[in-house]
């Protein structure tokens, strides 16, 4: 409907006079920040600036001098079969999320790996990826990686690491392994639960905890989210605290399609979260409060806030209406009272018990305290910094006469360990995991360990590799009646998953099982005191992805706030308070973290993420945001102060503005109004204007905004694929990030507290008739025959006329020089995609529609003299996307999905008024709310 | 007498008359200079001295493609195996080599980097004839499926001793074939042939034949993204 009112921030509601000033320049005060960038905090006078810009003129036109460096060909000794250089290969694989597998291909350039695809095969991916996935693979090359094993902060050796382990188990093996401890995180693989499970039969009486900074998924029933109508969720974010949410997401959004049956969903939760952002009605409930508002479906007696009761009764009507086909999620952290509400919802099938249940931290540090345990071997995990502040972990740890911690950094663990043991990154070494559903997946290596590190089976095992150990389990627990064993592993290492019966169960180890009795839930309302949420950031997580660069620039959902956490209050609470985004806040006397007001989150409710404030994260990660762990396990503030203090919170949510125009449109399905997104005019000089575009292809993309759920695994997914760099949070704040793909976040509605929150990707729209080419001086963007807008770096000057005229704002340039230095042994240069050109400074650039993968797609199809069939090329963002709301095809195939889309009823194109002809369309959000 | 001791004072400053021929000449010769300075500069650069072309690098072994492809009628693609399947056309491994020269002249002083690659392991380190620049993403396999032969841009292969660069690879010599591909095509049987002419030799109405038979031609071939990404 046009008629919505649609902002992305309180300022732009308000209409703030900050935001006109930073909308008028779109790289705002660029020369400005020239002095203490450049050239150390000196101040640029007149005379310096034309000293620097003549020497800089006279020494440009040197640098072509010079003959081109002799490059080497350097063929194999030996060359492996099937192996064709200049041809990516895949190898399937998984990496875990939350202990379980997630599917994944993995592809390889001459042996290095350079980007993470889903695995169409495997259960909990089919294809798709989320942006951590996705952001993996720089985690391998991240240089801060440690690289030795530590003995008291001294390098030393596996082997002396390795002799003195043994005679620790020596010590404690007179007494069956009393006094002996293993912290591992929770984990489904199968032979670290068979090492283990040996571990505990020759030292019987050792202990195993575990420990993560977020609880595993207790087994709740797996359903088909195709089936139901009708969906309700309290506080439980299946779309992303999920192991299997990537399939979730799949199928939701199944029923979202233009020309499906739409599901609906209902959603009750304290902050906002993606699966409340996909609801047709959503209510924002401070987390006590939950249990009242639940309550009163059935009782109706008890008394809300009018819109509560609103959403109430239709809830209560549609639970009716859709009895027997109703799915009902509910939070596992919430009181078993609401689980009972279980029993009306669709029952799935109860998932094998995948992970393993040890006692946690909290034992272990009165096992520790109490002098139970002596040596403890900590397998992964950081718990000296994820570890709740009421736990005192880290003064327990100090009991202990032996420590060793493996890790993939020298991390705030490892500090306070005896021991320090660098892990292998998970595409470096054999290993293997279980999906949710019980399928069990090979990981294998697709490089050596850069770092001579090792997996956690090896720690139990080192006399032997991870390969044998690996290959044992599978050989010992196989099912594989009419195969070979090798034929079976090779089929399983192939396909890069197996059925859930392929491997029998024989662990003994103790399972996760969901303990309800415990007492972890915040259900008594006390008006007084202030609600506490504190979740796992949706990038960072619990801190594993703080020195990850394009975790940490990836804007957060719903803040778009980058490199930083804040404290998420919302606009009432906030003018209660008389607080401003980023004043700094202590709250219960223990952290001090910047406010960010966040419409539609629930009133009298504070919501932190973890994963920042580390310490010892490596050189992106440190000092970045707060560490929000202090706070312990409490689900109330008791106290909250304005410091008068204000912290530089860096948010994208201003940026790449298109002012006011009708940019999102959505339909409901039950309230249909003439109103649809406006015809786009076709107003051209030319006689015929299609004659102009003659190519063989005419590519093009469609999205489809009732299936985007705003997840952000197509932003990582471009990053990764078009070797595009992370600028950090300063430049950021200039507004100079990178990302080709931004996703813009709008609220609807003219109720700043309860707006509906929508996504809309945007890149760039490939117009046949692109303003950006016609400004350009030096033909450095330019139309192809396929109706690609081109952009050509080597012509460029960057003279950023295109992305003034621009009007979708999708254009970057380069201010600083990104590429990584060669000879610098960085390894981060190993990750580069070598069929994109790494940019340099001072040139523009901005989405290509993946061009290289198209070329590769229409060398395949000239070689064998043919056309390009549909479906062979799909780009980057499209491959990754979980909810399939990203098509790309060719228009002259008149059957191509992306044809047929073009012809939707919903489908628009964005500002189409301008006459662009944009060559990407969106399809208008269709949605069902209750009548 | 003031004006005396004026123009008295303002003589000493005048320059003579003569410094106008001197400021001419040097106007001149600053000029001429950069003109000739631009186009020495432009000659000498595109020169083939300067762009190696017709040099041989040093390499390994000194390897004569005469000998092998034109004497023994060894296939391009014995050894430049992924040559239609890849954008590199794949260099020959050291056991490539010596699935002969196990057998034959294994003694060779000429082939003593090769037996020493086999038997210590470490790859042998050919320097690079033709080196396109980085931005350009070239692609055997689409030529050599598409009618275009070796020896179009490797020139007469077939007759060197040692391998040199036999064509400067400017984007206008790239642009000459893409914007008019005819003039290179020729028959399929003869795109690996050593000794075929670079420019096609056939009838007017062959060519127009092979260039429908490939599908080739179009505004796509001059497009910017078909070899810059």
């Amino acid at each position: 409907m046009s008629s919505m009112k649609t902002w992305r921030s309180l300022d732009e509601l308000a209409g703030s006079r900050e935001l006109d000033t930073w909308l008028r320049d779109e790289f705002p005060a660029g020369a400005a920040w020239l002095d203490h960038q450049e050239l150390g905090s000196t101040e640029i006078r007149r005379r310096k600036f034309i000293q620097l810009m003549g020497a800089s003129l006279g020494l440009a036109g040197l640098t072509s001098c010079g003959r081109q460096p002799q490059e080497k060909i350097v063929p194999y000794v030996d060359q492996p079969e099937n192996t064709v250089p200049g041809v990516p290969k895949y190898y399937a694989s998984a990496i875990s999320f939350r202990g379980h597998a997630r599917g994944i291909l993995v592809e390889s350039h001459s042996g290095r790996p350079t980007k993470i695809e889903g695995n169409p095969d495997h259960p909990a991916s089919l294809g798709a990826t989320d942006a951590v996935a996705q952001a993996s693979v720089l985690g391998l090359y991240d240089p801060d990686r440690s690289k030795t094993v530590l003995h008291h902060g001294r390098i030393s050796t596996w082997d002396k690491f390795d002799e003195a382990h043994r005679e620790i188990l020596q010590r404690h093996a007179s007494e069956s392994g009393a006094g002996y401890g293993i912290l591992i995180e929770p984990t489904s693989s199968p032979t670290l639960k068979r090492l283990l499970g040996e571990m505990l039969t020759s030292y019987p009486k050792a202990k195993i905890y575990q420990h993560s900074g977020v609880a595993p998924t207790a087994p709740q029933p797996t359903v088909n989210f195709s089936k139901p109508d009708l969906i309700l969720s309290i506080d439980d974010d299946f779309f992303t605290n999920h192991p299997d949410s990537l399939r979730y997401i799949r199928e939701f959004t199944s029923r979202r399609k233009s020309g499906s049956k739409l599901n609906r969903l209902y959603v009750i939760e304290p902050t906002p979260t993606l699966t409340g952002a996909k609801a047709d009605h959503r209510l924002a409930v401070r987390p006590s409060r939950i249990e009242l508002v639940v309550n009163a479906l059935t009782d109706s007696s008890i008394q809300l806030e009018p819109h509560e009761s609103r959403f109430v009764e239709s809830l209560r009507d549609d639970l009716k209406k859709f009895e027997g086909k109703t799915l009902i999620r509910i939070g596992s952290h919430l009181s078993p009272n609401l689980k009972k509400l279980r029993s009306k919802s669709i029952q799935g099938q109860t998932p094998p018990d995948t992970i393993t249940g040890f006692p946690g931290l909290d034992r272990l540090t009165n096992d520790l305290t109490g002098g139970a345990i002596q040596s403890l071997l900590i397998l992964g995990g950081n718990p000296i910094y994820n570890t709740p502040g009421d736990i005192p972990f880290k003064n327990a740890l100090r009991f202990a006469t032996f420590t060793a911690h493996l890790a993939s950094h020298e991390d705030e663990t490892s500090l306070a360990c005896e021991w320090h043991l660098p892990e292998a990154h998970s595409l470096e070494t054999w290993g293997d995991l279980l999906s949710y559903d019980g399928s069990p997946s090979i990981c294998q290596p697709i490089i050596e360990p850069l770092y001579n590190g090792r997996p956690a089976i090896c720690i139990l095992k080192p006399e032997k590799a991870p390969y044998e150990l690996v290959r044992n389990t599978w050989q010992l627990l196989g099912n594989y009646t009419d195969l070979t064993f090798d034929d079976f592993w090779k089929k399983s290492l192939y396909q890069g998953c197996a059925s859930p019966e392929a491997l029998r169960k024989a662990s003994t180890l103790p399972t996760y099982t969901e303990t309800d009795e415990s007492s972890d839930y915040n259900s008594s309302l006390r008006e007084d005191q202030i609600d506490l949420v504190i979740q796992p950031h949706p990038h960072i997580g619990t801190g594993e992805g703080a020195n990850n660069g394009w975790l940490q620039e990836l804007p957060h959902p719903f803040t778009k706030i980058v490199w930083d956490n804040a404290a998420l209050v919302s606009p009432e609470f906030a003018k209660s308070r008389k607080l401003k985004n980023g004043d700094i806040v202590r709250l219960n006397q223990s952290i001090e973290i910047p406010i960010w007001i966040l419409p539609g989150q629930a009133d009298e409710t504070v919501t932190l993420h973890t994963g920042y404030g580390r310490i010892a994260a490596g050189e992106l990660g440190n000092g970045v945001g707060t560490n929000v762990f202090p706070l312990g396990h409490a689900k109330r503030i008791s106290s909250l102060s304005n410091t008068g203090k204000t912290g530089e919170l860096v948010t994208t949510q201003h940026h790449s503005m298109m002012e006011g125009r009708e940019l999102y449109w959505q339909i409901d399905r039950n309230h249909p109004t003439n109103e649809r997104p406006p015809e786009v005019p076709n107003i051209t000089l030319y006689q015929n204007p299609a004659e102009l575009l003659n190519g063989r292809y005419a590519w093009a993309m469609s999205i489809d905004l009732s299936s985007c759920i705003g997840c952000n695994a197509c932003v990582t997914a471009c990053q990764a694929e078009n070797n595009i760099p992370v600028v950090g949070k300063e430049e950021v704040a200039r507004g100079r990030e990178m990302h080709w793909i931004r996703i813009d976040r709008y609220f609807i509605g003219e109720n700043e507290s309860d707006p509906r929150i929508v996504y809309q990707p945007v890149t760039c729209q490939h117009c046949e008739q692109a303003p950006c080419e016609v400004v350009c001086p030096v033909e450095a963007t330019v139309h192809t025959a396929d109706g690609l807008n081109a952009m050509v770096y080597n012509r460029c000057v960057g003279t950023r006329y295109c992305t003034n005229n621009c009007p979708y704002k999708v254009r970057r340039f380069n201010f600083f020089d990104y590429r990584i230095k060669k000879g610098k042994n960085d390894p981060r240069s190993l990750q580069a995609n070598p069929n994109v050109t790494v940019r340099g400074r001072g040139v523009m650039e901005k989405c290509s529609y993946c061009v290289q993968r198209i070329q590769r797609a229409v060398i395949q199809a000239d070689r064998e003299q043919r056309r390009v069939r549909e479906g062979e090329i799909r780009t980057a963002c499209q491959q990754a996307c979980p909810s399939e709301a990203i098509i790309f095809g060719d228009l002259r195939n008149e059957m191509s999905a992306v044809a047929r889309q073009r012809k939707d009823n919903s489908a628009y194109s964005l500002l189409g008024d301008l006459n662009t002809r944009p060559r990407t369309i969106y399809l208008a959000e269709q949605t069902n709310r209750h009548v | 007498m003031e004006g005396g001791r004026n123009s008295a004072r303002l003589s000493r400053q005048l320059f003579p008359p003569s410094v106008n021929y001197l400021a001419r000449w040097i106007l001149f010769l600053i000029f001429s200079g950069i003109t000739t300075a631009t186009v020495i500069f432009y000659y000498g650069y595109r020169s083939d001295w300067w762009q190696g072309q017709q040099m041989a690098p040093d390499q390994p072994i000194l390897f004569s493609h005469h000998h092998h492809v034109t004497e023994l009628k060894i296939d391009c693609r014995f050894c430049h195996s992924t040559v239609d399947q890849s954008s590199f056309a794949g260099m020959p491994a050291t056991s490539t080599c010596l699935t002969c020269h196990s057998g034959v002249f294994t003694d060779s002083p000429m082939l003593a980097a090769a037996v020493q690659s086999e038997q210590t392991g470490t790859p042998l380190k050919w320097n690079r004839v033709y080196d396109l620049a980085d931005y350009v993403y070239f692609d055997h396999s689409v030529h050599v499926s598409n009618g275009i032969g070796c020896t179009s841009c490797h020139g007469d292969i077939g007759n060197q001793r040692l391998t040199r660069k036999a064509q400067q690879t400017y984007m206008s010599w790239c642009l000459d074939c893409h914007r008019d591909p005819a003039q290179y095509i020729r028959e399929p049987k003869d795109i690996y042939s050593p000794s075929a002419p670079a420019r096609s030799n056939l009838t007017e109405n062959r060519k127009v034949e092979l260039l429908h038979q490939f599908r080739i031609g179009g505004q796509h071939l001059t497009d910017c993204t078909t070899c810059h990404r």
